[in-house]
């Protein structure tokens, strides 16, 4: 069983990707926040993070700092997900080191194959 | 005089108190109303996300009561600005189905402000080409936030036949709309918009040129460059040279560095001068560089400094002139040591380990 | 009323005082309520515009102004990294942080040097604005973060180093921040939206601030708003709801917005500029600069809005205690007296409309001359139930009139906030905001009065003003962030 993270403190989107990678068998966190976001990630050890840019407490690029600083974590692989005016943003998410990127709205399907291609690339 | 304070006391006990108790059943209503709604949307929502993600099909959803309410109505029209792809042709079918769509067009007629705005946002949301003729009338609505939604909202629609309809807008004196947010309109019709957008350059006002010029700067090419030179070179508004040079600079085409070169002349206004010295910048000839240099010399401290800083960007014939600029005695020596120097803090460190 | 006995000349003076004094008093709260009804009309469009707030757009707009955020600090070395970085994270498309180290004798700019990994860099400032202070360094950081510091020798001024900032900024906007405030995310977006929306008009913002204390914090932005656990801070948080309410919504909807605070105002740089900047010899210097500004512009004749935007997006540390708060007010006082001084021009000058016709007159009339009428009243009040000339039933009717007055007010302005912000969601809260409105009225009032009082007095007679130091509390939560 794959287990991914997620985290947004948008409850539309978090309950739409949960829904449709747990519906694609792969075992879902999904928490509010930045800082319950890497709380999690310690305990759980997630083969993917999705995260939100723009969460309170952490944005998902300080989340991805630190997961990269964290010798256990760092080669966890990360999406950001971001709103699509703050694409300045996506700069500063691939210079923390997140993996992959994508704006809001976003398709759920081309979510899933994302998922599914980077988690191919790693594993 | 003492009947009138005895009054007095007892009105503004009384309405101390009223206020008192309006206050602890407001706060009293929202909490409530916020319980019930938290608990009952998170239901919906499950309901939502499998029949957008096709788990549950349009007919199995329908027999469901829960969704002839107002709230199933709410969320999914807040789910609307969050997907896209499949999942969202799936969400505009369903309220097409419920007539949702109808009802917002005959809303946008509504007497209410809010109701307009309210029918405008959504009928931005969904993206169906029916909502342009409304959302073009709503543009000389009396109201100004009705008329700034409605530029937003034929934005996020993105069809290129409402350009003219928005330029006209911004040259709109009876009715103005934040010129701002036109230009986000316009930049999210994108480059399918072009095309009526130089359209509208023979008539209409400075604004209307303004505003296509800094378009034609994001969403241009080097064929555009002709027009953007000419209004640099004849316009009569001063905001519209102004951001001919920088769309100008963006673009990046050669055939624009004459032009630019004659708008850092000193008869110029200096803020052009600090345009044009970027927009060449930008465009990174390095025979340019010792002309934009001179103007470290120029006695103004701004366009001295966007020279030297114009000059750190220009690769390494602008970093030679800058490096000989900096030692020599020239008076603004110090702002090309300054421009070196932010140049080097900016450099990625090397890493040591 | 009744006046018994004793020679009728005295009971004359006595009656006029009293009609005078009553007078006064309805002339107050009339205005007050007309204040009232005016932030509520404002609020109104707030909450038409508030689901379609355009945010998005401004982030994503190339038509929105870039922004300088000037922080003057003087020894913040306890927070100074804190409030620099929740600075440079603020939601906003393009904008710098210059810091300016005025004279601190603490580790301020060490602990920026290590955070930020500070470079030097030689420049030459401009004299756009006049400063006195000399700069010894300026220092910005490597990669990404748009950060100046610059280090000067401190002349015992705030506005001093905030002018050095104004030179070196490179942005059309600035925008003044305290060092110890706490700015939400949104904070500079919402301030700088009337810019935005209507870019040839508006000159100058200033965004509403609530006291921090009580409040938890997490890097750097408040993250649950609660009740100060100090009394003399519960009645702060009424006063700055019910000012902020009634003494800049109601007047920046007449056009004669008086006041921007210090700790959180946006302005057009090239008026600033025009101005000369701030005036360096001014004690009330937030509210010199905008009264300096509308001078400015009405001169032009060109229309021109100085806007405040109500919603509240900025948290600062209140006193609690009673000499910290006595001198704050103080301070606050002698600035008014001193700003209507020196633009007295304005008085009564129908070329500054609204503003020379009603709010400096307002200012002077009632928060100048409040406390000296306030406390005259009660000592007459009291003077005259001693030797009889009022009974105690009329005596006590009259204070009551005047204390329920000032409850009423504060009520409305509790109802306003849970209609509109409702940014305190405890039901504690509401029950200790009731109490703290209530015996506000009883010591607070009138010590404060006698605070202005005093503020006033100095003034007239003439003492310099320098950087006061409060000492700072922090947050109690303030790293662990242990409540989410």
């Amino acid at each position: 069983m794959t287990t991914i993270l997620v985290a947004d403190d948008d409850p539309d989107i978090l309950e739409l990707v949960n829904y449709k990678l747990s519906q694609s068998g792969y075992v879902v966190i999904a928490v509010p926040d930045g800082k319950v976001a890497l709380e999690q990630a310690r305990e759980h050890h997630p083969a993917l993070m999705i995260l939100d840019v723009a969460m309170p407490f952490h944005s998902g690029i300080d989340v991805t700092l630190e997961i990269r600083k964290d010798p256990d974590l760092k080669n966890t692989p990360i999406i950001l997900l971001t709103a699509k005016s703050m694409e300045q943003d996506t700069e500063r998410g691939f210079a923390a080191g997140a993996t992959d990127y994508m704006t809001k709205p976003f398709s759920p399907r081309e979510l899933l194959s994302r998922v599914q291609a980077v988690l191919g690339r790693t594993l | 005089m003492r009947l009138a304070l005895v009054v007095s006391v007892f009105l503004l006990t009384v309405s101390i108190f009223m206020m008192l108790v309006i206050t602890v059943i407001f706060r009293f209503v929202r909490t409530k109303i916020e319980a019930r709604s938290t608990a009952y949307e998170a239901e919906l929502r499950t309901m939502l996300v499998k029949f957008l993600t096709e788990d549950l099909s349009l007919s199995e959803l329908q027999v469901l009561k829960k969704i002839h309410s107002s709230q199933f109505d709410e969320i999914s029209e807040a789910m609307l600005t969050k997907v896209k792809g499949r999942a969202k042709d799936i969400l505009v079918s369903f309220l097409l189905s419920r007539g949702t769509i109808d009802q917002a067009i005959q809303r946008t007629k509504k007497f209410g402000c809010l109701g307009r705005c309210k029918a405008a946002v959504f009928l931005g949301n969904v993206g169906i080409s029916e909502a342009r003729v409304p959302l073009e009338s709503m543009l000389r609505d009396r109201r100004r936030e009705v008329r700034t939604i409605a530029v937003r909202c034929l934005g996020q629609l993105g069809k290129p036949e409402s350009v003219p309809a928005l330029l006209a807008a911004v040259d709109d004196d009876g009715h103005p709309v934040p010129f701002g947010t036109v230009l986000v309109a316009l930049k999210r019709i994108g480059s399918s918009g072009k095309e009526s957008m130089k359209a509208g350059l023979t008539s209409g006002g400075g604004r209307r040129r303004a505003v296509i010029a800094e378009i034609l700067g994001i969403e241009g090419s080097t064929e555009d460059t002709p027009d953007l030179i000419s209004l640099l070179e004849n316009d009569p508004s001063f905001e519209v040279k102004v951001r001919s040079a920088r769309a100008l600079g963006r673009i990046g085409s050669p055939k624009a560095i004459p032009s630019l070169k004659r708008c850092l002349e000193s008869d110029q206004p200096t803020s052009l001068r600090i345009v044009s010295c970027g927009a060449l910048a930008a465009i990174g000839d390095r025979d340019t560089v010792p002309e934009i240099l001179s103007l470290l010399n120029d006695g103004d401290y701004q366009l001295a400094r966007a020279a030297a800083n114009a000059a750190s960007r220009m690769g390494p014939t602008g970093i030679k002139h800058l490096k000989l600029a900096a030692t020599s005695n020239f008076k603004g020596a110090s702002f090309a040591k300054e421009a070196l120097a932010r140049l080097a803090a900016q450099a990625p460190r090397t890493f040591q380990d | 009323m009744s006046v018994s006995g004793m020679t009728p000349s005295i009971a004359t003076a006595f009656r006029v005082l009293n009609w005078f004094g009553l007078s006064y008093f309805l002339a107050l709260n009339t205005i007050y309520l007309i204040l009232i009804i005016l932030a509520s009309v404002n609020l109104g469009s707030y909450f038409r515009r508030k689901t379609f707030s355009g945010f998005e757009d401004a982030l994503s707009s190339p038509a929105t102004l870039p922004v300088s955020v000037l922080m003057p600090a003087h020894n913040e070395e306890a927070g100074i990294v804190e409030s620099a970085r929740a600075v440079l994270s603020l939601d906003y498309p393009q904008m710098e942080l210059i810091i300016v180290d005025d004279g601190s004798s603490d580790a301020t700019f060490e602990k920026l040097r290590e955070a930020f990994d500070l470079v030097e860099i030689p420049m030459q400032i401009p004299d756009m604005v006049p400063t006195l202070g000399q700069v010894d360094s300026v220092h910005i950081a490597r990669g990404l973060n748009e950060l100046t510091v610059i280090r000067k020798r401190s002349v015992g001024k705030k506005t001093d180093a905030v002018n050095v900032a104004i030179n070196v900024a490179k942005y059309p906007l600035i925008c003044v921040v305290d060092a110890d405030a706490v700015l939400d995310a949104d904070a500079l977006i919402k301030v700088t939206m009337p810019f935005f929306d209507d870019p040839l008009r508006v000159v100058a913002t200033g965004g509403a601030i609530r006291p921090s204390n009580g409040c938890t914090a997490y890097r750097g932005r408040i993250t649950e708003v609660r009740m100060p656990k100090k009394w003399l801070a519960k009645i702060q948080v009424i006063e700055y709801l019910r000012a902020f309410l009634l003494g800049r919504t109601g007047w920046s909807k007449l056009g004669a917005l008086l006041i921007i605070s210090g700790a959180f105002g946006v302005f057009r740089k090239d008026v600033v500029i025009a101005i000369g900047g701030y005036d360096l010899s001014s004690i009330g210097e937030d509210a010199d600069l905008v009264a300096r500004i509308h001078k400015y512009m009405r001169g032009l004749k060109t229309p021109y809005q100085v806007t405040f935007v109500s919603e509240p997006v900025c948290w600062t540390e209140v006193p609690e205690n009673l000499t910290i708060l006595r001198r704050q007010r103080k301070r606050w006082s002698r600035g008014l007296v001193d700003t209507l001084w020196s633009n007295k021009s304005l008085f009564m000058n129908p070329k500054y409309g609204t503003l020379g016709l009603l709010a400096i007159p307002y200012f002077l009339f009632f928060e100048v001359l409040g406390p000296i009428v306030e406390l005259a009243g009660l000592f007459f009040l009291f003077t005259a139930l001693y030797f009889g000339f009022v009974n105690v039933y009329f005596a006590g009717l009259f204070l009551a009139v005047a204390i329920l007055y000032g409850i009423l007010l504060s009520i409305l302005s509790l109802l306003i906030e849970e209609i509109s912000y409702h940014r305190y969601d405890k039901w504690k809260f509401l029950y200790e905001a009731v109490v703290a409105s209530i015996i506000e009225n009883f010591g607070f009032r009138q010590m404060h009065a006698y605070w202005r009082l005093e503020g006033v007095v100095q003034a007239l007679r003439g003492t310099n003003r320098s950087w006061e130091a409060m000492p700072r509390k922090g947050f109690a939560t303030d790293q662990s962030g242990t409540n989410s």
